[in-house]
């Protein structure tokens, strides 16, 4: 499940696992956010390599060994849906 | 020297002259009033403080007085300021000294920022700290002040403060807040405990103090790491469920029942993630207080 | 009138060591009514005596800090959120006070309290920026259409803008002081000396010292005016020893722009107040002031800066504070608005609708 508040606004955060789970302090906001693992992978991924599926899913493969497979496409479409959509029109505006 | 070794007109002498100084936990308080319910109130409820010589470092100047010459007399109302600032409007001087209680919070909450401060009750037993986060209504002020008539070590029914250098929760002993119903049930259920005055018609209903046990105030300055954060909630009619809870989750939870999270940043994120982690994480719903309390009693002996 | 605890621990900061605990008490005190808290912990910090203190001291030097440091986080973060959101018009911001002392790590940031962040740019592109900064999630203040009118009508000024996300406070110049004071700047020269930095400006040296003082001594209701003065001395201190030609180039730049009178009481409290090193040469060059009206401003101004606490106070305080309140107004506005603005402002105090119910 997501516990989120809002976009990560800047490219400096920190980040720790929690069972799970991990948590992702913004140092410039102070904003604090909470996501399912894959999916804060997928958005500090994101954050460092821009709008890049490809090499999302390869990472995704290579640390959590999941096989290549169509399922993992769906997963990241769903954790790319269910980050807030104003992230991602702000990053593509900044790319 | 302890505040039951004044009478009551020794106390409101000196509260009158601004010289009645104790110490609540780690903090030094300096009171000023006029009003002889607030000396009541600390009569009553802080009989086991050290008092603090004059010449000490006070760490808040508190007074609780008259807004003006016409509220004096007329419908009387009572102010509080912390060292000559009023953020507060005036209150009935009827609610004198529940509005001295909201007070002393009022201060810690503002100017302790080296510490990191949640809007949580925290009780130890066998050395370790169970945190109750809970918003208002949760039933929080009957269920600690429960454990705490039950023999459970009060560090605080509403601040728990944690020391960002050793993740430990710093006590700040103070009588124990109860609200309408839990009055009642509290001193049904637990005769021996001391309650004080009731102010009715605050914006909370009616309030009233329970004492804190001496046990709790003489050893003020222990503090203790964190075991267990359990959210609780009061449920008429309901069964006992104790769940455990994600620990994300309970993060985005606590930060929301945290006065300065916000201000503390990175310092902040990563004592509350620290301390997460190292705890046990619940939720806990309940209507029975027995059960409530025999739970967590098991709790706190299956961690010997 | 005689110093009060905190402008000699301002003065001296290493001194604090030897402060009983009851004048550690009072410092603090003190230190905290002047917003100075953090800057009092910072110069503790500085002169490496923080861990000598009592748990007590430093748990509230430290708590003040904290606050300090937040405040300093979000306003750099405002500095780029605003560049960002002025980026596609192409106008460059000037950033003032507070902005421009975190945005170029300047001295007086260190244990600084922020309230807003203050932005000027020319007047043509007022509205362009306005619109830009609303398109990029700031909203105007709600204000009453009082409020409203004294802004755009009387004061030729925006009304404050806000974050709606982060519930920052943004104040839109295009000057220092309203067009209507009674001091006439030459804003023109100042964006002229404008220092370009990675997409924003800030003032030159001497005009920032400048509007410092401007701010402090013409424009303020001296809510802030120990803070403001610290600021003062900082920005002398920084820039006489940094920037060349900063002491022999100020009286003739503040005649140019014409700040002259600003930059008088600047020299003079600060160096009063907070013993300022300020060369005799500058201080001997300064116009002399009528003596009846510098015994005046002596008067008044060496109360009214002091820390709003009741250890700072003499018999006259209340009276050289209202005084100067009413000053400050009247040299923002035409004398015929003064009167009735005045007495609305009292009202409103009077009937404070803003305070908060207790807990």
């Amino acid at each position: 499940m997501t516990a989120c508040w809002g976009c990560v606004d800047s490219m400096d955060v920190i980040r720790v696992d929690m069972d799970g789970q991990t948590a992702i302090f913004d140092q410039n906001t102070g904003n604090t956010y909470v996501f399912d693992i894959l999916t804060a992978e997928i958005l500090l991924k994101l954050l460092e390599n821009r709008l890049d599926e490809g090499r999302i899913k390869q990472h995704l493969i290579d640390v959590f060994q999941f096989d290549a497979t169509d399922s993992l496409d769906d997963h990241i479409a769903t954790a790319l849906a269910d980050l807030e959509q104003s992230f991602l029109v702000h990053r593509l505006s900044t790319c | 020297m302890l505040i039951s070794d004044l009478s009551l007109d020794e106390i409101f002498q000196r509260l009158k002259r601004s010289e009645l100084r104790f110490q609540a936990g780690i903090y030094t308080i300096c009171v000023y009033s006029p009003y002889k319910v607030v000396a009541e109130g600390l009569k009553n409820l802080y009989q086991d403080y050290h008092l603090v010589d004059l010449d000490t470092f006070c760490d808040f100047y508190l007074a609780v007085k008259s807004p003006g010459l016409v509220r004096r007399w007329f419908r009387p109302q009572v102010v509080f300021s912390h060292d000559g600032f009023s953020p507060f409007k005036p209150l009935p001087a009827d609610h004198a000294f529940a509005l001295f209680e909201w007070a002393f919070n009022w201060c810690v909450g503002n100017h302790a920022h080296n510490f990191l401060l949640l809007h949580a009750a925290v009780v130890e037993k066998n050395g370790k700290a169970l945190v109750l986060p809970a918003p208002p209504g949760s039933g929080k002020s009957t269920l600690s002040a429960s454990l705490v008539a039950h023999g459970w070590r009060l560090l605080s029914d509403e601040l728990t403060i944690i020391d960002p250098d050793t993740l430990l929760a710093v006590p700040f002993p103070r009588p124990v807040s109860l609200k309408n119903y839990s009055i009642d049930v509290i001193s049904v259920r637990f005769p021996d405990m001391y309650i004080g005055r009731k102010s009715y018609d605050t914006t909370k209903g009616t309030v009233a103090h329970m004492r804190a046990p001496t046990d709790s105030v003489f050893r003020g300055s222990e503090r203790v790491p964190i075991r267990w954060i359990v959210f609780p909630k009061y449920e008429a009619g309901s069964e006992t469920k104790f769940e455990t809870k994600e620990k994300g989750q309970t993060l985005i939870e606590t930060i929301e029942n945290s006065f300065n999270y916000d201000l503390l940043g990175r310092v902040g994120f990563d004592v509350l993630t620290q301390v997460i982690q190292d705890a046990n994480c619940y939720r806990f719903q309940y209507s029975n207080i027995d059960e409530a309390l025999q739970l967590f009693d098991s709790i706190a002996e299956g961690e010997q | 009138m005689k110093a009060c605890l905190l402008q000699k621990v301002l003065i001296a900061p290493e001194t604090a060591i030897t402060l009983s605990a009851t004048e550690w008490d009072l410092l603090i005190r003190q230190a905290r009514h002047a917003f100075l808290l953090a800057r009092l912990s910072y110069l503790i910090d500085k002169v490496g005596i923080t861990e000598q203190l009592s748990e007590a001291v430093q748990r509230h030097l430290r708590s003040g800090k904290v606050l300090s440091n937040k405040q300093k986080t979000a306003v750099k973060w405002e500095t780029e959120c605003i560049k960002k959101a002025l980026v596609t018009t192409n106008i460059k911001p000037v950033f003032l006070k507070g902005g421009a002392y975190v945005y170029q790590d300047l001295p007086p940031m260190h244990g600084r309290i922020f309230s807003d962040v203050d932005i000027m740019v020319r007047k043509k592109d007022l509205e362009l920026a306005e619109r830009a900064l609303i398109l990029n999630g700031w909203i105007r203040k709600a204000l009453t259409k009082y409020d409203q009118t004294y802004y755009r009508e009387w004061m030729h000024e925006l009304p404050p803008l806000i974050s709606r996300k982060r519930q920052t406070v943004l104040d839109l110049h295009h000057t220092i002081l309203p067009p209507t004071a009674r001091i006439t700047v030459n804003t023109e020269k100042l964006f002229e000396n404008a220092r370009e930095c990675d997409g924003a400006y800030i003032l030159a040296p001497i005009d920032m010292v400048l509007h410092s003082a401007t701010h402090l001594f013409c424009d303020g209701e001296l809510e802030h005016g120990m803070r403001d003065l610290v600021d003062l001395d900082a920005l002398f201190r920084h820039f006489g020893q940094q920037e060349t030609g900063f002491w022999r180039n100020l009286i003739e730049r503040a005649g140019e722009v014409g700040l002259t009178l600003p930059l008088f009481y600047a020299v003079h409290f600060s160096k009063r107040l907070l013993e300022t090193p300020i060369p005799d040469d500058v201080v001997n060059k300064l116009p002399v002031m009528s003596p009846l009206k510098k015994k005046g401003m002596d008067f008044l101004l060496s109360r009214a800066l002091l820390p709003d606490h009741v250890s700072c106070e003499d018999r006259f305080t209340d009276l050289a504070r209202w005084v100067l309140y009413v000053r400050s107004h009247y040299l923002r506005m035409p004398f015929y608005l003064l009167v009735p603005h005045l007495i609305r402002k009292a009202w409103k105090r009077r009937f404070d609708s803003e305070k908060d119910t207790a807990q």
